[in-house]
């Protein structure tokens, strides 16, 4: 089983952001769009990422997009600079996922399912604003994260699940006393993601101990979405539907708004 | 999704939401297919029987947030495909709140044909014995509910307290401390004559409820009861203390039973049935078949000597057998292995062997603040599995078993004994491989070592002492 030490371990091994997102993010931030699409152009594994995760069904675009240029003159600058985050997790996926049953094709879709409703609780609750919108590219973490950590167990923690369900999120705090999501923090603070972007993700566990009423609202938002995604038929095949645990409780609040926030997509 | 199986109950837990497009991922058809497994009988005809004496399959509602009728519908169709080849299967959901029990009971109105029970635990109360007689508190605003809850507790031998008005209910429950547990808002949905089978010593006891007719043939649980014939059962006694009237179609029933029953040489007992008029006939009719009656069942287990005659061997004491056998000493590996990864792998340390691997009889080291919980297995080979904890390591075992903080004695007992089952299946699982099957009877725990020696007289077995960080757990293996 896992140790602070592995642990440890598998944080120092997480690659930098690579020196091409950074210039596509300085332009990005400049607003300058094509040419932010045309240093994208030089890495083509990018450029394939980004056609691929773009023309998923749920961002309902009719016309298949393979001009990145063209890509990101159409997102605009806030869903640009979310995408190429999500683009940084998916260069730390494993190889071959072994504690869920992911493909890189299934872990693009949950990246799109996560991003598209993220919008729309964002549309609900009137916010407009990219480190708010881009907190949502680093919860995956937490699923890549524990593959990393746990495929060496696999077999015992097989034999384990016929009789008990698998917190992993309790057992990585019991075996090392960090949770999934303080990783998820530690990754995030190494590629530099904001403040207002790694609090909404403290705040997604109940007790993060966070004040901030809205970055609360907000973990509260990003913790039942994450559920209501992992209910989609796709991941309860991929084994991610009972990974972490569900807490009710913690998302009452806001629950009754869910159906109004996702409206005809609920 | 895959289940959890605990209790002889199988238990889906999803998480969020259930609706059409979901719920047929819950429980799916390999699902199902791996509750089961089949055998053949005589070459040409093969059997199936559920795995682990499962009795029941629920779906948990704990941390589900959002479920429409269509999804309650679609995972229903689904558990009902398990009843039609296990008709005596229980099927249900667990671990609801409220609304949740309100809003089932309005899809289904007075068509609930399935059960209900408001946590896990309490289903666990209708699929294990008693161990203590502990008392049930039970109120239902149904009279029919309360009264076959009140029974089907009592026949597991536990202290039933039907309530029969809400004032009453509430008054019993301002008692602090007076029930050990509280059945509420649980609804029985299967209302008919299911034989609940159970195992005293050597001897099955089935005890048979209402009228009994030729729906018993659908009713009656040929699986378990095979399994007992070629587990090595002899003597079956059906409790007939509840049955209010029968018709000559039981002959056919018994019949059928006997046959297999006499070419090995066992016995079938009837106890507890009324001298009624209208039964007389019938009762002759089955001595004739070489059926043995007698008035109560403590007659047949009170008295030794009639249990031998009948082929039923009560063992209490484990000093009357051999101590360790070489087969079980064969398998010893197995054994350390399963229980040495279980706990290393909950604790996240490794076990260093404390003092050298020998057979003698039991010796603790430091006994007090130590716990224990034991549990014995039957069929290719036989014996029982005692482990012995400090206090604190059983608790972080245990909580991390769980997935919840534990906090006192009480939850770490319960949690023990499930965490000894665990040991015990991956035990069988590995003797399985190897060809080896056993059967695995209920865990039991202790709060301390002077309770464990008052309650088991044990043998001399193979004793590993093995250091987690510098606290000594016991593995003791007897016969």
């Amino acid at each position: 089983m896992v140790n602070r030490k592995e642990l440890e371990e598998y944080i120092s091994k997480v690659p930098p952001r690579p020196e091409i997102i950074k210039r596509v993010l300085d332009e990005v931030e400049k607003k300058d769009l094509r040419q932010a699409g045309r240093i994208a152009k030089e890495d083509i594994v990018l450029v394939r990422y980004m056609q691929n995760l773009i023309n998923k069904p749920i961002f309902g675009i009719q016309h298949k997009i393979t001009d990145i240029t063209q890509i990101f003159t159409l997102l605009g600058t806030d869903a640009v600079y979310e995408l190429l985050h999500h683009y940084l997790l998916f260069k730390i996926c494993p190889k071959k996922w072994k504690v869920f049953n992911l493909t890189d094709d299934i872990f693009r879709e949950l990246q799109a399912n996560l991003s598209f409703y993220w919008r729309k609780i964002l549309d609900f609750e009137k916010i407009n604003d990219k480190d708010i919108s881009s907190a949502i590219t680093l919860l995956p973490t937490i699923i890549i994260v524990c593959d990393e950590l746990f495929h060496n167990s696999k077999e015992d923690l097989e034999i384990l699940s016929d009789s008990i369900i698998i917190d992993y999120d309790f057992l990585l705090y019991n075996l090392t006393g960090s949770h999934l999501y303080d990783l998820s923090i530690r990754i995030g603070e190494y590629w530099q993601y904001s403040k207002k972007s790694l609090d909404i993700i403290k705040a997604t566990l109940n007790d993060s101990k966070c004040v901030n009423e809205q970055n609360i609202r907000l973990g509260q938002w990003m913790h039942l979405l994450l559920f209501y995604i992992l209910s989609k038929p796709i991941f309860i095949n991929s084994n991610l539907n009972t990974f972490i645990k569900f807490d009710i409780d913690y998302i009452e609040p806001i629950y009754k708004d869910f159906e109004k926030a996702l409206g005809e997509y609920f | 999704m895959k289940p959890i199986i605990r209790k002889k109950i199988v238990t889906f837990y999803p998480q969020g939401f259930i609706d059409t497009t979901n719920a047929y991922f819950i429980i799916t058809d390999d699902d199902i297919n791996r509750l089961f497994f089949k055998y053949l009988i005589k070459k040409e005809a093969v059997y199936e029987t559920l795995i682990d004496d499962i009795q029941m399959v629920l779906v948990s509602l704990k941390r589900v947030v959002f479920f429409n009728i269509n999804g309650i519908e679609i995972i229903l169709d689904n558990m009902t495909k398990i009843k039609k080849r296990k008709k005596s299967i229980t099927i249900g959901f667990c671990d609801y709140n409220n609304m949740q029990y309100e809003t089932i009971h309005r899809f289904y109105k007075k068509n609930v044909f399935f059960s209900l029970y408001k946590t896990f635990k309490i289903a666990t109360l209708f699929t294990t014995e008693s161990i203590g007689r502990e008392s049930i508190l039970i109120w239902n605003k149904d009279y029919e509910q309360r009264n076959i809850q009140g029974i089907a507790l009592f026949v597991k031998h536990y202290n039933a307290v039907v309530t029969h008005r809400k004032k009453e209910f509430l008054e019993h429950m301002s008692r602090a401390n007076a029930y050990d547990d509280v059945v509420q808002d649980t609804f029985i949905g299967s209302v008919r004559t299911i034989p609940f089978a159970r195992v005293s010593g050597s001897a099955v006891i089935y005890t048979l409820t209402g009228y009994l007719d030729a729906s018993i043939d659908t009713q009656f649980d040929y699986a378990y009861h095979n399994k007992a014939l070629r587990t090595g059962f002899k003597l079956f006694i059906f409790d007939m203390k509840s049955i209010i009237s029968m018709n000559v179609k039981i002959l056919d029933f018994f019949e059928k039973l006997i046959k297999d029953i006499n070419k090995l040489n066992g016995t079938i007992c009837i106890v507890n049935l009324a001298d009624l008029s209208s039964l007389r006939k019938i009762k002759e009719e089955l001595e004739s078949m070489h059926l043995r009656f007698f008035k109560t069942l403590d007659e047949i287990l009170n008295d030794k000597e009639l249990l031998i005659e009948l082929g039923g061997i009560i063992k209490e004491d484990h000093t009357h057998s051999k101590s360790v056998t070489k087969a079980l000493i064969n398998h010893l590996p197995s054994f350390i292995k399963a229980t040495v990864s279980t706990l290393e792998m909950m604790l996240g340390i490794s076990a260093v062997k404390a003092r050298k691997v020998k057979i003698k009889e039991l010796d603790i080291l430091e006994p007090n603040q130590k716990l224990a919980s034991s549990i014995g297995f039957y069929g290719d080979i036989e014996g029982i599995i005692i482990l012995i904890f400090p206090f604190t390591l059983a608790k972080k075992s245990c909580s991390m078993m769980i997935g919840e903080d534990i906090h006192n004695l009480a939850e770490v007992l319960d949690s023990l004994a499930e965490f000894v089952n665990v040991i015990a299946g991956r035990v069988k699982t590995h003797l399985t491989d190897q060809e080896i099957n056993i059967s695995i009877t209920l865990p039991r725990t202790y709060s301390s070592i002077d309770e464990l020696l008052s309650t088991l007289t044990l043998n001399r077995g193979v004793q590993v002492d093995l250091n987690f960080n510098e606290e000594t757990f016991t593995f003791f293996l007897t016969k």
